[in-house]
């Protein structure tokens, strides 16, 4: 049965047994996001000097790393560890009751903290630098959530696979390498060659991350036309995963 | 502004659909009604969004 305190404890024991032992404990949670955030600023904006084109701002780069990465890393890092949680946590599948599909959500929330964290020092260094907020950052967390369905999605997907195929794990990591570079995080779409410029609409990740671009570094509108069709597709993708696992449920609980 | 309310309007009104579907239905069906509602309102989230913006 789907259990919200179940979720919610599952989701605190996370961020305790990832930091267990240390001294800090779970201050890490916060300094990670930190440091991170700190690398794309001050190492690839100031040290590295990396400039945006057409732009004349010195965090401009920065500020479409953090925006690009971020979410990226909640993203890629949900899916990954999705991927895997029924094998993972198979001594509390077969120990009680459970919703299986609760298992993702727990990661999936495990790294919406995170995001947050991430999110809050990001503004407070936009506010430091004077940034000029616009009114479509209060789509952020709409596309937010967007995002992690489509994670939710593809993490069913792989999760209720991995039961089966122990390779889909590793599949995973692999796809997750190749679409990070496939999806203008880290470089400016305009230095692609146009033949894969004019695929890159069919990357799901590309509508995200740019969305994300358009309202943070440019100022400007996200795509919804884009979004609404990701929105269908998203949506059709989490139906059939669900419907697979659904029609699985009893040999993933067996095999377990 | 007035954009603002209208997605906070937007989401109160299709949570409390949402968590009332969600209390009244016993089976799976009710993950489907739930993809259903969620489609329904981030379409109406990027739909509405750029009309609000526009009523400034």
């Amino acid at each position: 049965m789907f259990n919200v305190s179940l979720v919610w404890e599952l989701t605190k024991r996370d961020f305790s047994e990832r930091f267990a032992g240390s001294l800090l404990g779970a201050v890490w949670a916060l300094i990670w996001p930190l440091v991170n955030l700190l690398i794309y600023i001050v190492i690839f904006g100031k040290m590295m000097g990396g400039r945006l084109p057409g732009t004349s701002n010195v965090y401009a780069y920065s500020v479409y790393l953090t925006v690009g990465l971020v979410p990226w890393a909640a993203f890629a890092g949900a899916i990954s560890r999705c991927s895997n949680v029924f094998l993972e946590k198979k001594h509390l599948i077969s120990k009680i009751n459970i919703s299986l599909p609760s298992l993702l959500i727990y990661i999936i929330l495990s790294e919406t903290v995170t995001f947050i964290f991430s999110m809050v020092f990001f503004f407070i260094f936009l506010l430091l630098t004077d940034y000029q907020f616009n009114l479509n950052i209060f789509l952020v967390p709409f596309i937010y959530y967007l995002q992690q369905l489509l994670t939710f999605g593809i993490g069913l997907l792989a999760a209720t696979l991995t039961v089966f195929i122990r390779d889909v794990k590793e599949i995973v990591g692999v796809v997750l390498q190749f679409w990070f570079w496939f999806t203008p995080i880290i470089y400016v779409r305009d230095i692609l060659p146009d033949v894969i410029e004019k695929i890159l609409v069919f990357n799901p990740a590309y509508i995200l991350v740019e969305s994300y671009q358009r309202i943070f570094v440019f100022n400007d509108d996200p795509s919804y036309r884009s979004l609404m069709v990701l929105t269908l597709l998203t949506h059709v993708l989490v139906m059939i995963s669900y419907l697979i696992f659904r029609s699985l449920e009893k040999d993933v609980r067996d095999f377990l | 502004m007035i954009a603002v309310i209208g997605l906070l309007c937007w989401t109160g009104l299709m949570m409390a659909v949402t968590y009332l579907s969600w209390t009244k239905m016993e089976q799976h069906e009710k993950v489907y009604l739930l993809l259903i509602y969620s489609a329904i309102f981030l379409s109406g989230v990027f739909y509405l969004f750029p009309l609000l913006k526009k009523l400034r």
